[in-house]
């Protein structure tokens, strides 16, 4: 997916704005990763998850709400019945439709990486998650809802990565800019 | 606000979910009178007090949950998936 065009180049300027000082914000758009989606029956969670981790080179699916790293990939369980797999390498197995479906959504989504100090703080102007290290540490993964738009938010080693319905990217990180320029945002 | 504690995805705030209505009606056989279908569809009782009510997960985990509310209070005595399975389901792939 190397080719994906982005939907927010012109919006994700690079550069230093709001309050001066060292940045609290960083956004990064991460692109040229594969996300395939895993969608499993009530009855065939078992067998789905399975075929999701051999794609990653994973031993186990995780759980709802974690996020496994296997050697091709990482996979995340996005809701109850599906994973979401993002990974440089991976194809997108077949699945017998008796086992769930695989869906490739690479080019559905924006993922928008924010770290820094205040990148929980940020997120908390928007999304009604407890977003502390206890409540929602690494590995973390949440379906949750930004100004009524179902998005999905993973935590990993570095900050948040922000799944953005495609079409809705450019409004929700104008939102975010605009909020995160009291923190002091550095865009990369 | 209301703030409902999914079963799969912890305890949320309302702005997530979607109210789906009476959880306790039972719906008649696809063949069976109008009149039942009627009832099914368009009378309810209006509770002061504790009912079961079916919510959506909408922005969260999508599942359908039945949810013990009281209509006075707002107080939330339980809620669990509408589908039974489900439950099964999780514990089998953790
Ligand atoms: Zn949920």
């Amino acid at each position: 997916m190397a080719d994906a065009l982005s939907a927010v180049v012109d919006h994700l300027v690079p550069g230093r704005s709001g309050t001066p000082g060292m940045a609290g914000v960083r956004f990064s758009e991460i692109r040229g990763s594969t996300l395939i989606q895993f969608a499993a029956w009530p009855d065939s969670a078992v067998r789905a998850g399975a075929e999701a981790a051999k794609a990653v080179g994973a031993k186990l699916a995780p759980k709802p709400g974690r996020v496994t790293t296997g050697t091709d990939g990482t996979l995340l369980r996005v809701e109850p019945l599906k994973w979401w797999l993002i990974s440089e390498t991976a194809k997108a197995p077949s699945l017998s439709s008796e086992a769930g479906v695989a869906l490739d959504l690479s080019q559905s989504r924006t993922r928008l990486h924010v770290s820094g100090r205040q990148a929980a703080r940020l997120l908390n102007h928007v999304l009604p998650l407890d977003l502390s290290d206890t409540a929602f540490p690494e590995g973390s993964v949440s379906s949750t809802a930004f100004h009524h738009i179902g998005v999905t938010l993973w935590r990993d080693g570095t900050g948040f990565n922000l799944f953005l319905p495609r079409s809705f990217a450019v409004s929700l990180c104008e939102i975010l800019i605009e909020i995160a320029r009291q923190y002091g945002l550095e865009i990369a | 606000m209301l703030r409902i504690a999914c079963p799969f995805c912890g305890t949320r705030d309302h702005s997530e979910f979607s109210y789906g209505g009476d959880g306790s009606v039972n719906y008649p056989a696809l063949d069976a009178a109008l009149e039942a279908w009627h009832d099914a569809v368009f009378l309810r009782d209006n509770i002061c007090g504790r009912q079961v009510e079916t919510w959506q997960h909408v922005h969260g985990c999508r599942m359908w949950l039945l949810v013990e509310r009281d209509t006075m209070t707002h107080e939330i005595f339980s809620v669990r998936p509408a589908h039974a399975g489900l439950a099964t389901v999780l514990e089998a792939t953790e």
